[in-house]
């Protein structure tokens, strides 16, 4: 009786010690949750620039508000966010203290994206060494396109006799959200670290436009050539922008077309619909958007069929021609003044990124800049290319025996006729205060009351740099803000 | 003081009860199972062989052979001495004799508890009539019965002497005269006053007062890994008065209950609904906040109790029968708690249930509640009348700033709202289709019409909540049982909705022999639930807009979507040849939405004993819940019916069909499945031995423990589904998804474009697992010295976080001295008990799975325009993150006094947590706006305090108060941002946590009145007044602390009064020391009020909540002077730096002071004498009845209840519409 007793307690013994260290085996702990996953494999970064948070971005409506083709009605005007109000007024503070900026956050999460996967890819496993290049190549081409917004809005517009001593924007090449001491170094540092993401990412990347979703190479030329063309070098910019359009000419990915607005705004066509006169052309959806080149878009405001607090000025609208294809994306029907005003319809969510029509602009401008003016492989070929398809063939023409600057000034009115409300003119703006022949421009912002009188609000030059807001200099003690 | 009256509306259509199917078949399922156990019950058989042994010890081998439980003093048998039994195989009764034959106690049993009660044997000797000195007067106090009275205080009328009788009830006076008057008082005796009359020997006979003191001695705690007698251990306990939480009926909920009954236990009904127990956030602080023990002590982690249900953790207690429960106790300290490891820095609510007793026959309980809650305050909101909004509106509206093309245009369907009727008539006005007489005539009609009266009839109904349990228990002496069944019809406030529960709980233990039992709970609960298509209206809605009109018909309120105007409506009608109108009472029948769960909760446990002393405890539980939840719309519905009209073509020319992409017949069908698993094995050696006759007393416990966790839910959605025929449509969704439908009739984007985006399925999943090592050591000396100790740590498998962060040890150590048990306390008669206690320890709180990581974490992002899936991050990684730690310090102290009339706990603690888990500002530029990660340091400093009185104590009457009182002191001492809060607008509108300050503090803006444009103005620090709204940054000294939200004080008085055979309880719950902000007006501005545009959404009402603005803006504003006499500000159109309105919203002015004390229950009760009892043959059988939740007072004055006053939850100033006030409760108990 005891003896089978004390075998039952070693039994015991063994049956609890078998349970014990059962349970701590180390696989019991290491299980992975499925639905999430820590990224270590080369396509887990590939994946990366498949999110849907790489797409969508909130600078437009703050490049529109600054833009001088904008006027302002009251009293709608009166009714709009503060922000909106203080920016259109090119007042120094806009922000208020407790708001985080959305502008600022949204590119700072994706730029956070570009670079993990910047840093981390090439150690990642399982994919081959051209692979690990591609993926890095289009985080850096995505580094260098948020870097574009940032300089664009927070620092000034680049003098290359003083960019080594201005302020430039703060250089983060780290994922880590615990830094909070970011300095703003030099704007020269800025554009040197833009053009250098940009160059060495460019070998790397696929001349062929796979999906618009996705950064290619004539991405990368296009952006290359956006921030020469910030910086003035007209001659740098002009064989970035042929290999470009060589690379999308080429192409044999998604189709990349202008869109003919002779076709395409009639019954059938991708810009119809059948409320066109009320709420503007449609805009196809970006994977069908066959003039993007990298699907960013962005929501603004001021655009749309209800608007009316702030539209196009007369002086911007006496720009389009009659005839002008493009002049179907405003009406002017309820809005009794000023006169000679348009309210943009449409698209009231706009293709951002990189689309076809500027990088054609940009290479009649380096053309034009470079003195080729009509003929072949001149900046009157790139307009006509554009204009024909905006207008019948016979209203695109342009005026003949323009003067090298005329012709320039020709294309910067173009830019404003393909891209009012869009933000672009913003970007123009500023590269053209540092311009010698436009710098003697003076903007202005006019806020029209109903009984015929306005007040102005004149753009200062310290102002097309706007301030830091204030939760990012408390952010980042000891980050200068601008004057 | 503000009185105020709650009335609740019995009976306007209570519903009879339909479910009798269901619950038949559940009732012949446990029938046949508790039959069963029938033929089990068997005569007791005791046997026992111990030798100089404490009584204790006796009992509890008496309690493990027997299933009894015993309930003693345990001083008490300490005085009693050690005994020596021999018996074998006898009875309850004989073993008891055995026990008690020399000792000074007598023994009764009440239902399967024995107590234990002092008796002074009526042995006392003839009074000795031996000459003594005539000054000497030698006694005895007895009582009826002849039993000797101890503690008597015997004094001289008129004289100085005063003596107390001693244990036999004996006196000695030694100088009175002979003919002096004596008397004779004590707690427990009604006064009686004795002459002498020469005598110098008498017996006293007194009468006593019922005392029911005894029966509440909580003799022992349930840690959840072991059962130790209380004065065995130094850690906070504390346990509810179960007859109180038995008999509330408020909810289905136990926890709620608990209010009130444990020092220290805090309910937070803010933003909740006390009447069914559950919280209406289902996130975040709102619904971490809602049960607390001693104070907030995180931030983001998880800051509710940890729940233990017969030693398993459960995460929700709505399937746990009230009735089932036999014993609660809360865990408070770190002695209590550290032995449930990184899971209990919030303390442990640890539940057992009820289990059958050996040797017993079976016993049937039924017991019965209804709870009638009546009709909710639906106009509880302050609104205007239909009169004052219709001039209001008249006031503000401004067609020049609001143009009719702006208003009126459709733009998409995803945006915008339609125009409500009294704006319509002022447009139509404006533009000139009709007259000012005509626009007034109609405006005046509107003005008259209140629809009060329809939302009530149409929308509302009683709410009730009905719980019947029947129960069985009983036992022979290898097996006993208990099981119960009970049904649950919880009748919410929204007319076709049903909620039904049915559980089933049977708990067996089995006795294989002396060294080995087993038990098994096997409990189940099922869930039913039905929705109809209701709509959630209350008086913020537009107040004259009626359901249905004078002729009876339905009103057509599409205009509350994005249908802006009739002639938008019926372009919309035309060229999708769909019908667009809406009413909600047509939209009741035309969907709905089933739900079935089934909870299975099975433990089973293992007792071995190995080797004297030494036991192996093994404790196995499975939990499984899966819930089905369906949703059907057909379609006639309007969700259908728009969504369709959303993705229809145009035609072209108006003559032609259009094209619709989604089915035109069949409805939308849903399925949503959630699937929990949970498992727990925990294998335990404990020691318990007694050394040196009980000198020594040395408890001991080593264990480990294994969980897994795991859920699933996956959602999928068809469309053009028939119900009958079971079919559904295809659809071509990438098409619609990618392109898009062009030229859509409602577009839902811009551009006429269509895109649909909802996911059609969806599946997540959840696993954790844990593996955790304890061990926990006890020792008395004397009983009167204890020392405790405890240690465990805890393994998981939280993803992304750092191995290195993990190794977290929680321990504590704690002392108790029963310095009442030392000799030289002895002497002290009003003295009962007395007992010190310190303990200290660390807990840790880990971050939830997930929430926070040393690593990025990326999951899923589906973009439909992206080339193929993505991934996005979920968590930000910080690599410094650590677990929260915090430092306990309990002081506490026990006491008895005054012969046990007075009897309570005093507990002091401080909690000092660091590393608080938080979500932390991190760098805006750096990828983030916040992250969780560790936070900064907090401070919980408080007393408890629990003390009852016996007041009166009579044979057929007795008065007992208790008063629970805690107080909390939180500071957040340390604040660790990576993101310094600089500027005043940051820290009145989004701040809660601030260095120096109570966690959910609030700050206001220090308000300076009105200017005299009526703009709201505060003041600065310099003193000056402010009222900009330019974006200058603000120095933050210019706020003004105003408290916290969080009750500093809180508790409750409780009564309880018997007579006879009645009893009277009440519960008066208090909170005080807090604060909250008033909800005032925020439409300022605009030149039209709010508009409300519904969405619809399958299974959620829509809700009509907005139309309506509040009553404050009649007393805004208007003229120059106005200033002095109103706080709120102008109403202007336009929005201009001129002002901020927030100053005022956000002002000191609007923070009210949020203190209340409620009714929470009186409770009612009476049970049937014995005599009518027997003649019906059961055993017991009570009534009662309860009212509850009674506002007794406020410190508010402008009448809010702060239940329902939604405070700073995410910075929202809101209230929330009161339920179950003045509900009335009856039931009934019934014992066979």
């Amino acid at each position: 009786m005891k003896a089978v007793l004390k075998n039952k307690k070693y039994l015991l013994v063994v049956l609890i010690a078998s349970i014990l260290l059962g349970a701590c085996k180390k696989s019991f702990l290491e299980v992975t949750p499925r639905g999430r996953l820590i990224a270590t494999k080369t396509n887990d970064y590939n994946l990366m620039l498949n999110s849907t948070d790489l797409i969508n971005y909130a600078i437009a409506p703050v490049y529109t508000a600054l833009g001088d083709e904008v006027i302002s009605l009251d009293p709608v005007f009166g009714t709009r966010p503060a922000k909106d109000q203080r920016l259109f007024r090119y007042e120094d503070n806009i922000y208020d203290p407790a708001v985080e900026p959305s502008e600022i956050t949204t590119l700072a999460r994706v730029l956070y994206v570009y670079n993990k996967i910047i840093n981390e890819v090439m150690d990642s496993e399982g994919g081959t060494v051209a692979e690990k290049t591609g993926i890095l190549a289009e985080a850096l081409t995505g580094r260098a396109w948020i870097y574009l917004h940032f300089t664009n809005l927070f620092t000034k517009p680049y003098n290359p006799t003083t960019a080594s001593s201005d302020l430039g924007f703060p250089i983060i090449t780290l994922a880590d959200v615990t830094i909070s001491n970011y300095k703003r170094g030099s704007l020269k540092e800025v554009y040197d670290f833009m053009i250098n993401d940009l160059t060495s990412a460019m070998p790397n990347l696929s001349p062929n436009i796979s999906s618009r979703f996705r950064a290619s190479r004539p991405l990368a030329q296009a952006l290359l050539a956006k921030v020469y063309l910030a910086m003035g070098r007209f001659s740098d910019a002009l064989p970035v922008l042929d290999g470009a359009i060589n690379n999308i000419t080429a192409n044999t990915g998604v189709p990349m077309r202008l869109y003919d607005l002779n076709v395409e705004l009639l019954l059938g066509g991708a810009l119809f619909n059948t409320s066109m006169s009320v709420i503007g052309p449609s805009l196809p959806t970006l994977p069908n958007n066959t003039e993007s080149l990298y699907s960013r878009q962005e929501s603004n405001s001021y655009n749309g069929s209800t608007n009316n607090f702030s539209v196009l000025s007369p002086a911007a609208a006496t720009l389009y021609a009659a005839t002008d294809l493009r002049r179907r994306y405003y009406n002017n029907t309820s809005l009794t003044y000023p006169a000679g005003c348009l309210r943009r319809l449409s698209p009231t969510i706009q293709s951002a990124g990189m689309n076809l029509p500027e990088i054609y602009l940009m290479r009649a401008e380096c053309r034009a800049r470079a003195n080729s003016l009509y003929g072949s492989g001149s900046a009157a070929q790139d307009l006509l290319f554009l204009r024909q398809r905006r207008m019948t063939l016979a209203n695109a023409t342009i005026p003949t025996l323009l003067t090298q600057n005329q012709m320039i000034n020709y294309v910067i009115e173009e830019r404003l006729r393909e891209a009012a409300f869009t933000g672009l003119r913003w970007f123009d703006m500023r590269r053209l205060s540092v311009d010698p022949l436009f710098s003697s421009r003076t903007y202005t912002h006019t806020l029209h009351y109903a009984n015929g009188s306005t007040v102005n609000y004149p753009l200062r030059p310290e102002r097309l740099t706007l301030r830091i807001p204030p939760r990012i200099l408390a952010d980042n003690p000891g980050m200068e803000d601008n004057k | 003081m503000h009185l105020k009256a709650n009335y609740c509306y019995p009976s306007k259509h209570w519903k009879v009860f339909t479910k009798t199917l269901s619950l038949m078949k559940f009732m012949a399922i446990f029938i046949f199972i508790a039959g069963l156990h029938v033929s089990a019950k068997a005569n007791t058989q005791i046997t026992l062989s111990e030798h100089n042994v404490q009584l204790q010890k006796v009992f509890q081998q008496i309690q493990l052979q027997t299933g009894y439980d015993f309930r003693y003093n345990v001083e008490l048998l300490q005085q009693a001495g050690t005994i020596s039994i021999d018996v074998k195989n006898v009875s309850l009764e004989k073993a008891m004799e055995q026990c008690l034959k020399d000792k000074l106690l007598s023994y009764s049993v009440v239902q399967k508890t024995i107590v234990i009660k002092p008796i002074e044997t009526n042995s006392f000797k003839p009074v000795n009539r031996l000459s003594l000195p005539p000054s000497e007067i030698k006694g005895k106090v007895v009582d009826e019965k002849g039993v000797a009275m101890v503690g008597v205080t015997v004094s001289v009328k008129g004289g100085k002497e005063v003596t107390i009788t001693n244990e036999k009830g004996e006196f000695r006076l030694t100088n009175t005269d002979q003919n002096a008057t004596l008397l004779f008082t004590a707690i427990n005796i009604e006064p009686f006053e004795l002459n002498v009359n020469g005598r110098t020997s008498i017996i006293v006979n007194v009468k006593t007062k019922i005392t029911i003191v005894d029966e509440v001695i909580i003799n022992s705690v349930n840690t959840g890994y072991q059962t130790i007698s209380k004065e065995r251990s130094a850690g906070a306990f504390a346990k509810p008065n179960l007859e109180i939480l038995q008999d509330r009926a408020s909810s289905v909920n136990i926890l709620p209950r608990l209010e009130g009954l444990i020092p220290g236990f805090t309910v937070n009904f803010a933003q909740g609904n006390p009447a069914n127990g559950t919280n209406r956030l289902t996130s975040g602080e709102g619904k971490s906040n809602q049960f607390i023990i001693r104070g907030i002590g995180s931030v983001q982690a998880e800051r509710a109790p940890l729940y233990v249900v017969n030693g398993i953790i459960l995460d929700d207690l709505n399937s746990l029968n009230a009735n089932d429960v036999e014993d609660v106790t809360v865990l408070k300290d770190a002695t209590a708690s550290s032995i449930w490891g990184s899971r209990a820095a919030n303390g442990v609510v640890i539940i057992t249930t009820k289990k059958g007793s050996r040797n017993q026959k079976i016993k049937v309980q039924y017991d019965a509640f209804y709870n009638m809650m009546g009709v909710p305050d639906y106009n509880y909101f302050p609104r205007m009348s239909s009169a004052e909004f219709i001039k209001t509106a008249r006031e503000v509206f401004d067609p020049v700033v609001n143009t009719w093309p702006n208003v009126s245009t459709f733009t998409t369907a995803t945006s915008g709202a339609g125009l409500p009727p009294h704006e319509m008539i002022l447009y139509n006005q404006f533009r000139g289709l009709i007259s000012a007489t005509r626009a007034n005539a109609q405006l005046d009609s509107l003005s008259a019409i209140n629809n009060n009266q329809q939302m009530g009839d149409y929308f509302y109904r009683n709410q009730s909540l009905l719980n019947q349990t029947i129960s069985l228990s009983g036992g022979g002496n290898a097996h006993s049982f208990y099981g119960s069944f009970s049904y649950i019809n919880n009748q919410s406030y929204t007319p076709g909705e049903q909620n039904n529960q049915y559980t089933l709980n049977l708990r067996q233990d089995f006795r294989l022999n002396n060294r080995v039992n087993f038990y098994l709970i096997t409990d189940l609960s099922n869930n039913i639930t039905s929705t109809k298509r209701s709509i959630s209206v209350d008086n913020r809605f537009l107040p004259y807009q009626l359901f249905k009109d004078g002729n009876g018909r339905n009103t057509d309120l599409s205009y509350l979507s994005y249908i802006t105007t009739d002639s938008v409506k019926n372009a919309f009608e035309s060229q999708s040849q769909i019908n667009l109108n809406y009413s909600p009472i047509d939209e009741f029948d035309r969907g709905q939405t089933n739900s079935n769960g089934l909870n299975a909760r099975i433990t089973a446990g293992v007792s071995l004993k190995l080797y004297k002393g030494v036991k192996f405890e093994g404790t196995y539980g499975y939990t499984r819940g899966a819930n089905k939840t369906t949703n059907f719309d057909n379609e006639n519905s309007f969700l259908v019916r728009n969504q369709l009209v959303q993705f229809t073509q145009a035609p072209v020319a108006p003559s032609t069909t259009p094209t619709y992409f989604f089915p035109r017949t069949g409805g939308q069908f849903s399925t949503n499945d959630l699937l929990q698993k949970r498992w727990t094995i925990r294998n335990q050696l404990s020691f318990d031995t007694s050394l040196n006759k009980g000198k020594h007393q040395i408890i001991f416990l080593l264990g480990q423990e294994a969980q897994e966790n795991f859920s699933n839910t996956s959602n999928s959605i068809t469309r053009g589904f028939d119900p009958l025929l079971l079919t559904y449509q295809n659809i071509d969704y990438n098409l619609l998804s990618v392109t898009g439908v062009t030229n859509a009739v409602a577009a839902t984007g811009s551009g006429k474009i269509s895109r649909f985006t909802s996911p059609i399925f969806s599946i997540s999943e959840n696993l954790t697992r844990v593996t955790s090592y304890y061990s926990n050591i006890g020792y008395t000396l004397n009983s009167k010295y204890t020392l405790n100790g405890s240690w465990r740590i805890d393994e998981s498998n939280l993803f992304g976080v750092d191995k290195s962060a993990q190794k977290k040890p929680v321990w504590s150590v704690g002392t108790k001295w029963a310095i009442g048990n030392e000799a030289f306390m002895k002497n002290i008669e009003w003295l009962n008990y007395l007992a010190l206690r310190a303990t200290y320890g660390i807990t840790g709180n880990a971050p939830s799975p997930g929430s926070a990581t040393s690593f990025d974490v990326l999951t899923s992002a589906n973009s439909t325009f992206a080339p193929g899936p993505g991934l996005r991050i979920l968590t930000y990684a910080n690599k410094a993150l650590t677990w929260e730690r915090t430092e306990n310090l309990n002081l506490g102290i026990d006491f008895k006094f005054l012969n046990r009339r007075i009897y309570g706990s005093l507990d002091y603690y401080e909690r000092k947590t660091t590393d608080l888990i938080g979500q932390v500002p991190v760098n805006l530029i750096a990828g983030a706006s916040s992250i969780v990660g560790n936070f900064g340091d907090m401070d919980n400093k408080g007393i408890e305090l629990s003390l009852s009185s016996l007041n009166i104590s009579s044979k057929n009457f007795s008065w007992t108060t208790t008063l629970n009182l805690s107080h909390n002191v939180n500071t957040i001492t340390k604040l660790r941002q990576i993101t310094p809060i600089s500027d005043l607008q940051r820290l009145v509108q989004q701040t809660k946590y601030y260095e120096g300050y109570p966690a959910l503090s609030i700050f206001a803006y220090n308000w300076a009145g009105l200017d005299n444009l009526g703009d709201p103005q505060i003041f600065l620090p310099d003193g000056s007044k402010y009222k900009s709204a330019s974006a200058t940054a603000l120095s933050i000294d210019g706020a003004r602390s105003m408290g916290t939200f969080q009750p500093i004080w809180n508790g409750a008085l409780l009564n309880f009064i018997t007579f006879k055979n009645f009893s009277l309880s009440s519960s008066i719950i208090f909170n005080m020391g807090h604060v909250g902000r008033r909800d005032v007006t925020q439409e300022l501005n605009g030149g039209r009020f709010n508009t409300n545009r519904l969405t619809f959404s399958q299974g959620n009402y829509p809700q009509l909540q907005v139309g309506n603005v509040h009553s404050d803006l009649l007393s805004r504003w208007k003229k120059q002077g106005d200033e002095l006499i109103t706080d709120v500000p102008v109403y202007l159109t336009t929005n201009t730096n001129r002002r901020n309105i927030a100053y005022y919203y956000f002002g000191s002015n609007n923070v009210y002071n949020a203190s209340y004390a409620k009714l929470r229950d009186i409770t009612f009760s009476y049970g049937l004498p014995q005599s009518v009892l027997r003649k019906l043959r059961i055993n017991e059988m009570r009534f009662r009845i309860q009212s509850s939740n009674l506002m007794l007072w406020r410190a508010n004055t402008y009448d809010l209840d702060p239940e329902f006053q939604i405070t700073d939850i995410n910075y929202t100033i809101d209230r929330t519409m009161p339920v179950g006030q003045g509900a009335v409760t009856i039931g009934l108990n019934v014992k066979f």
